[in-house]
């Protein structure tokens, strides 16, 4: 038991450093890009110049409150993306998307190179500065959501006919109801 | 005047002999299948008795029928918005303990058991789980037990009375009771169908019946709730609720309903009665005392050449007029007017109507057996069964009402008894048909009609005219060909 508890605090502790100190870093390529004009082009403020379509269509980023509500959940979330595939990773699958489902669209309409820098300098800053909601707080939400939806169904079950005949018999039984 | 044809009834009470021929009659026809087991179309309770389900009068508990508000009439379920923000959570059912858990027993058991010491026994079992129960209800539990301390003394129409009643009531020589069998009522101002959100239920046009659409209905079980009777019922199997039909279908081909049909002591009369929907309103506005009356009045005469004129214009077919002027509910509760709705109170204006019985109420017991009271005319003061539980029964509370339909009852009885027993003089039958205001003819016609009728005379079905309604749409003969029973869905879950 003790050894469980150990493992637990250590296991928390390289979470919490990793949390400080992410392991990222920047590729050269992407140096030049813009995450602004990255931005753009992500969420389709400004059009990819073959036409395909704004990653937004199918990718959420929910540390930026990017397609959060549930709409652009085609694709997975690409919050921390770039901790996951790292520069290289990153420049590698803007150029060449061949998953499944992408292809079909980017096969022809590829990005430009322009276009991947400033989408991967997007991703990367994204990666860097995001904010994922944290547990504690989304505990705290289900909490107050949880409460909510029980304190309506009291109030609205309070006057609810809790069934007729087993109170009155039993009343009669004990004398507490019921007549005679 | 927008006149209408209703198909309606009359139950005599004093005739009824509580043996349920009547409910297994229906449960055989249209109850017999999974998931409405515990359905009673046609239920006979014993009263003073809590019924089915229990204490399916107090409608603090209910919340059935309507209620005035100001100057209009609202569903005690409350309001449109209430309804609808009710709609997933309806508050006001009652459960399956207060109709009862149905059961049945292993009777294979019986059977089959090995040989042994012990004689072999059926368990109960639920009908709903399959599972060993205890049984500690049914749908007519304290049936005969009239004195009973639990369900009889917690009737709500015994709890209105006063102290002294009560103890009058339950006093072991004047124990007394009366059957009350029970179906739907084909109201004209039906609570059920108000509140349904579906509208899966409707009144149907030619003849009141009211039914619900197995198609539309959505299972929200509102009408269970709003029905002031208890009279429309959850089916759980297809996820529909479901009521009494009148047999339509056997109306349709000349029958009589079911419980009609096979009821042993014949109390049943069936007939049209022609109203005026107008009036509808105007008569379940009325204060609680006037609504018998009011009910009444929006009821017309069949043989009224205004009446027959305004009918036909509405497009009442000839023959249904024609069955209107045979109609035994016609004589019952308009002319001879001894015939009440049952808890005119609720105001969905019932279309089936009670002779309240006599019997219990000015018998007595002499040396061990019951027998009629000599002194006909002060028992109603202290009847058996007191006269305003009779009226919270029949007449919203009104007991001028009742002790007028008993007054005329009386006269009936000592009239007969003049003829067939003779011992009482002509001048002490006068005074009763001058007390119940009634003439010597309307008495036999009355005795009659109680007594003396063959099938036909008592239940007297209108042509429905379905050749007729057919013919608009294609030739009859080609319908009877090629339609079958038309098309139809089974009732089930489809969402
Ligand atoms: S008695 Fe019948 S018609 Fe009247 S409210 Fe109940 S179910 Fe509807
Ligand atoms: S069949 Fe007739 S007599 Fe028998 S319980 Fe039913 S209503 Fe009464």
């Amino acid at each position: 038991m003790k050894n469980g508890w150990l493992r637990q605090v250590s296991l928390l502790l390289i979470c919490y450093l990793w949390f400080c100190f992410p392991p990222s870093a920047c590729a050269a390529d992407l140096v030049d890009g813009d995450p602004q004009r990255g931005k753009a082009l992500f969420a389709g403020t400004t059009s990819f110049a073959q036409g395909g379509a704004p990653c937004l269509a199918c990718h959420g980023i929910a540390g930026r409150g990017m397609g959060m509500a549930g709409g652009a959940s085609f694709g997975p979330d690409l919050t921390s993306i770039f901790d996951d595939y790292g520069a290289e990773g990153i420049v590698g699958t803007l150029d060449d998307l061949t998953f499944p489902s992408m292809e079909p669209i980017y096969a022809t309409r590829p990005l430009t190179a322009e276009e991947q820098a400033d989408v991967g300098a997007f991703l990367a800053k994204t990666a860097e500065e995001a904010q994922l909601p944290t547990v504690s707080r989304m505990t705290g939400h289900v909490a107050i959501g949880l409460a909510v939806i029980s304190a309506l169904l009291v109030v609205f079950g309070r006057g609810r006919l809790q069934g007729v005949r087993r109170p009155l018999v039993l009343g009669v039984r004990t004398g507490k109801g019921g007549r005679r | 005047m927008n006149i209408r044809a209703q198909v309606s009834s009359v139950f005599h009470l004093d005739k009824c002999i509580g043996c349920h021929t009547c409910s297994i009659a229906c449960k055989n026809l249209w109850t017999d299948r999974k998931g409405v087991e515990y359905m009673w179309w046609n239920n006979v309770e014993t009263k003073p008795g809590t019924g089915y389900p229990t204490q399916w009068e107090n409608q603090e508990k209910y919340r059935g029928g309507w209620e005035k508000k100001g100057d209009r009439l609202q569903l005690r379920l409350g309001g449109r918005g209430g309804l609808l923000g009710n709609i997933f959570h309806n508050p006001r059912l009652p459960t399956m303990d207060d109709y009862y858990e149905p059961f049945t027993y292993r009777y294979g058991e019986l059977t089959s058991a090995p040989a042994g010491n012990d004689q072999p026994t059926a368990r109960p079992v639920s009908m709903i789980s399959g599972r060993p129960m205890k049984i500690e209800a049914g749908p007519n539990w304290d049936d005969d037990l009239s004195g009973s301390g639990i369900y009889a003394a917690n009737d709500p129409g015994v709890l209105q009375l006063s102290r002294e009643q009560r103890a009058q009531m339950f006093a072991v020589e004047r124990l007394v009771m009366l059957y009350l069998p029970r179906i739907c009522n084909h109201c004209l101002n039906a609570a059920c169908l108000a509140g349904c959100p579906s509208g899966a239920i409707y009144k149907r046009g030619e003849d009141g019946i009211v039914l619900i659409n197995q198609d539309k209905c959505r299972g929200w079980r509102m009408c269970v709730s709003a029905c002031p009777y208890k009279k429309t019922y959850y089916g759980w199997a297809t996820g529909k609720s479901e009521k009494c039909v009148l047999c339509y279908p056997r109306l349709e081909v000349g029958e009589a309903p079911a419980c009609f049909h096979s009821c042993v002591g014949r109390i049943r009369y069936l007939g049209v009665l022609l109203y005026d929907a107008d009036r509808i309103e105007a008569a379940a506005m009325q204060d609680d005392k006037d609504l018998v009356a009011a009910q009444r009045q929006i009821i017309l005469d069949p043989f009224d050449p205004q009446v027959l004129a305004a009918a036909g214009k509405a497009g009442i077919a000839e023959q249904v007029l024609e069955a209107a002027q045979r109609s035994p509910v016609y004589l019952f509760v308009k002319k001879w007017q001894i015939a009440l709705p049952l808890h005119p109170e609720f105001r969905t204006l019932p279309m089936l109507f009670y002779v309240p019985p006599l019997l219990p109420v000015v018998s007595e017991e002499h040396l061990g057996t019951q027998r009629l009271v000599d002194d006909y005319f002060t028992t109603l003061e202290n009847a058996r069964l007191p006269l305003q539980y009779l009226a919270g029964l029949f007449t919203g509370g009104n007991t001028e009402e009742i002790k007028a339909v008993y007054r005329k009852l009386m006269a009936v009885r000592i009239q007969r008894r003049r003829i067939t027993v003779g011992d009482l003089s002509e001048s002490e039958v006068a005074k009763a048909r001058e007390l119940g205001e009634v003439s010597a003819e309307q008495i036999e016609a009355i005795f009659r009609m109680t007594a003396l009728t063959s099938i036909r005379q008592r239940i007297v079905v209108p042509p429905m005219l379905r050749e007729q309604a057919i013919e608009a749409g294609m030739d009859p003969e080609r319908h009877k060909q090629e339609m079958g029973f038309g098309s139809r869905r089974s009732p089930k879950r489809r969402w």
